[in-house]
């Protein structure tokens, strides 16, 4: 009922969201919509029901965004760019490396036109979220990085909703690093205001034959926000990918990694912490295909909810058949800190080849009494050793962050949020 | 050389054989094929029932009638048609003395080892038989009688204690509560029905053994266990059929009740018919199993050891109830050739304090896929709620698979959970380290196998760990010696 009044939506206004995309592209918008039709069941469907508005017209802020917000991380050199709502903001000329392109997915249809159709929808899968965003989505970030070219500096891209009345933003990110190249992605979530907002972003990342890639989502909005995003990765032989997806305050996120590992001497590791209170819903979906052998991934997820929040993690890890030597850990850990407080674990392994190394490990609890015992018999009180554990047990996800600045400010800032401290990073204007 | 022994053993194993195929020539009594409300009066009528287990049989046939075949299992199910089954098969009594049974059947169960005759009368164990759908003799019935206890088929049962079996029945598995939980609760036969009196602790195994026989049919048994305060008992139950090209359907439930301090042992082999090389045949197991445990400081074990049927679907699960309340979970499943079993458990916390352990041992050959899938689930309330559960999967062979779907859900801040999974091959290290010590090849798979399972096999009652044992060498035979 709610997808078939976007369906109808997009019906009505085809033309605007069509306006400047590719040939290939609106023909494949037709096939999304045939299959919407068919068998459209949205992944957290019920929080498209609000009435969210959207900007087919690509309507642009009358002031420099980039004057307006920034979320500087203290002595961070980043390459910087914002994505308002789902619009990119092309910023004055940046030096990047000899052949790298950063910019707006809208211009590169018409700039990059080849690469662009040769990446697109390379690793999505048929679902009905990924039709929805093929449909919506007029605008994100492109990164192309040639061979063998490595970034120096991490890309940063802040994602900011702001708008005075409820706002759905659709956008689409694609990445591309090839053979034998590296990048470093941050992307943080804010958020703006009371008004309730909800993100559909899908981010195809392409890594090349060993090719390094490292992707940190940070989400630090509010409750008003429904966050739901995908990050699908295609992984060649040799490449190395970490990723972690750190999620401090919102209202509503789903996160969903789907990898690929289709070369030899593939290596992974998907990380993920989440810190929950009031009412906030935290889950955490990540799909491993082992489709040849030889690679290795490893997972770590942990959890910690207070209040009335909820946690959800599913990991699947599939390896086909023919993937042997394959090597595939997940772990997760999970802290309820109050009674209201739930958690749903649903670690999956699927496993089709005989020569294999697979294991997970799941566990829910609490603090360790007798770690707090031992701490307050040396004279630490409780409340304290108590923070000391908790900010173990999280600390543990920050250390697979590449980028030194930004653990540094994750640690304060998770810090001061076990405390019960304002948390916020307090360097950037959102937040001050 | 290795790689050869190997594949030597890979072969060995696909080629070991079924050794409870034989059919026993016993008259039948059969119904027509199909279901439909007069089926279900008609076999409410031939067991004598009494009319408000006639009406609980028509409420689950109508709701079946409404419920869609369940497709979230990882097995893949060919169309099953619920109108080509007999639901209702009896071996005929000989018409000169209705006290005698039939010679044949009680060699039947000699050749299965089932000490139904007296003369057995020293491995102290009580039998309820069970062939097609109904019971055919229980032994040892007047000793435990004297203790209080009923040890007796369900029909037998409804007739003589029918407050007993309606105060119980459906109390623990709604027949509501899925597709073929309703379709048990409408055509059920037989099973065994077993009280154990305030106080009482049973002094033998109780025993149950089904058999599938005629063709064409589909065994629908139902067994209840009530254990009231303080008493124990530990029950066993095996199950075997003829090999024949079609596929036989087996839906069972089994529900256990358990009172304040009571103890409950259940253990299961289930050697099933699992169809030939190459898949043809076998038996389709869609079983529901659960204890209630209702009382404070009550406590089951389900044990299983899972080598047969051609396709396995069963959760024995535990509802924690009474507080201090404790389930245990111990499973081997080993599968073969094209089998397929999706088996797991549920443990449920409701009360204070309540503690669950699950070891489950999935071992896949040839081209079976075998799947673990759990709940642990700690309610609100469930303070204290402690749970441990571990899951190893073997795989021998390239073509098989082996899965994990456990579910932890938790609302309780006290509850502490743990769960950890492992899948990998036989271990090429401890393979050559038994080797080099002179062990052949094929030995040292057995002994691999045999302490992967040794955790899981030492919680059944000795006769039937020598039978597991046993059930899994003919599984691995030829190839491990």
């Amino acid at each position: 009922m709610i997808l078939k009044s976007y369906i109808d939506l997009y019906r009505s206004a085809q033309d605007r969201f069509n306006a400047g995309a590719p040939d290939w592209l609106v023909e494949a918008r037709r096939g999304s919509l045939d299959f919407l039709q068919q068998h459209g069941s949205l992944r957290e469907a019920a929080a498209y029901a609000t009435d969210y508005g959207m900007n087919p017209d690509r309507l642009q802020l009358k002031e420099d965004p980039y004057k307006l917000f920034s979320c500087a991380i203290p002595e961070i050199s980043a390459y910087n760019y914002l994505v308002v709502n789902d619009s990119f903001c092309i910023p004055g000329a940046a030096e990047l490396p000899q052949g790298v392109v950063v910019t707006s997915l809208a211009k590169a249809f018409s700039t990059h036109p080849e690469w662009v159709k040769r990446y697109f929808g390379l690793s999505h899968t048929d679902s009905a979220d990924w039709h929805f965003n093929q449909l919506f989505a007029q605008d994100g970030l492109f990164i192309y990085v040639p061979q063998g070219v490595v970034l120096d500096q991490p890309v940063q891209l802040v994602n900011y909703m702001y708008d005075k009345e409820a706002r759905m933003a659709v956008s689409h990110n694609l990445i591309v690093v090839e053979d034998g190249a590296a990048a470093q992605v941050l992307v943080c979530d804010h958020a703006w205001g009371e008004t309730d907002y909800l993100s559909n972003r899908y981010t195809e990342v392409y890594v090349g034959k060993g090719a390094k890639y490292e992707h940190y989502k940070l989400e630090s909005t509010n409750e008003h926000m429904t966050n739901i995003s995908t990050l699908a990765i295609d992984q060649q032989a040799g490449s190395q990918v970490l990723t972690n997806s750190i999620t401090l305050h919102g209202g509503h996120t789903d996160n969903r990694v789907q990898v690929r590992m289709l070369g030899e001497g593939a290596r992974l590791s998907l990380n993920g912490l989440a810190l929950g209170t009031g009412r906030q819903r935290i889950s955490n979906h990540t799909d491993i295909r082992h489709q040849v052998a030889g690679a290795m991934s490893s997972e770590l997820f942990k959890y910690l909810l207070d209040q009335a929040a909820q946690g959800d993690f599913y990991g699947l890890i599939r390896v086909d058949e023919g993937a042997d030597r394959t090597t595939a850990l997940q772990t997760n850990r999970n802290l309820c800190l109050s009674a209201d407080a739930r958690m749903q674990a649903r670690p999956q392994l699927e496993i089709y080849a005989d020569d294999v190394q697979c294991n997970h490990g799941s566990a829910t609890g609490q603090l360790d009494e007798n770690a707090l015992f031992y701490m307050q018999t040396r004279g630490i009180s409780e409340v304290e050793a108590r923070h000391l554990l908790m900010s173990a047990f999280a600390y543990e996800v920050l250390n697979n962050i590449g980028i030194e600045k930004v653990k540094d400010r994750l640690r304060l800032m998770i810090d001061r949020r076990l405390r019960g401290e304002k948390y916020n990073c307090h360097a950037c204007s959102m937040c001050q | 050389m290795k790689q050869q022994k190997q594949n030597k053993l890979v072969t060995d194993l696909l080629d070991s054989d079924y050794k409870y195929g034989f059919t026993t020539d016993v008259q039948t009594d059969v119904i027509p094929v199909g279901i439909n409300e007069e089926v279900v009066r008609l076999i409410s009528a031939k067991k004598n029932e009494p009319q408000w287990l006639l009406d609980f049989r028509l409420r689950a046939y109508r709701k079946w009638v409404t419920m869609p075949l369940p497709t979230w299992a990882h097995l893949n199910i060919p169309p099953i048609d619920f109108q080509n089954i007999s639901y209702y098969a009896a071996p005929r009594k000989h018409r000169d003395d209705s006290r005698q049974i039939d010679p044949e059947l009680v060699d039947t169960f000699n050749k299965l080892g089932i000490p139904l005759e007296e003369q057995k009368r020293l491995s102290g164990m009580a039998v309820d038989a069970v062939m097609d759908s109904t019971s055919v003799k229980t032994t040892y019935r007047e000793d435990l009688a004297k203790l209080g206890v009923i040890f007796c088929s369900i029909g037998e049962a409804v007739q003589h204690y029918p407050e007993l079996v309606r105060k119980y029945l459906g109390s623990v598995v709604s027949y509501a509560d899925n597709f073929y939980a309703a379709l048990n609760s409408a055509v059920f036969s037989d099973g065994s029905f077993v009280y154990i009196p305030k106080g009482v602790r049973c002094p033998m195994e109780l025993s149950t053994y089904f058999r599938i026989n005629a063709m064409g049919t589909g065994q629908f048994e139902r067994t209840l266990i009530v254990a009231d305060d303080d008493s124990y008992v530990s029950y066993l139950e095996g199950c075997t059929a003829p090999m024949r090209d079609e596929n036989q359907l087996h839906a069972a439930i089994v529900e256990i009740v358990v009172l304040d301090r009571a103890e409950v042992k259940y253990s299961t082999v289930q050697n099933w018919y699992p169809g030939d090389k190459n898949g043809k045949g076998g038996i389709y197991k869609f079983v529901t199993k659960r204890a209630l445990c209702q009382g404070e400081s009550s406590k089951v074990f389900w044990t299983q050891v899972e080598t047969g049927s051609a396709i396995t679907w069963k959760y024995p699960g535990c509802v924690l109830k009474g507080d201090n309340s404790v389930g245990e979970f111990y499973s081997v499943a080993f599968t073969n050739n094209y089998q397929q079993a999706d088996t797991g458990t549920k443990m449920i916390h409701l009360g204070k304090n309540t503690r669950s352990r699950i070891v489950s041992k999935g071992i896949s050959a040839g081209r079976s896929q075998n799947a673990y899938r759990g709940l642990v689930k700690v309610g609100k309330n469930a303070d204290g709620a402690r749970n441990f559960s571990q899951c190893d999967s073997l795989l021998i062979g390239k073509q098989c698979g082996a899965h994990t779907f456990p579910v932890i859900d938790v609302q309780n801040p006290t509850a502490v959970l743990e769960h950890e999974a492992s899948t990998s091959k036989i271990n090429e290290d401890q393979l050559f380290y038994c080797n080099q010590r002179g062990i052949s090849t094929e030995d040292a798979v057995g002994l691999i196998v045999g302490g992967f399972t040794k955790e899981v096999l030492n919680k059944l009652p000795m006769e039937f760990a020598v039978e597991a044992q046993k059930l899994l060498q003919i599984s691995l035979e030829g190839s491990v010696g």
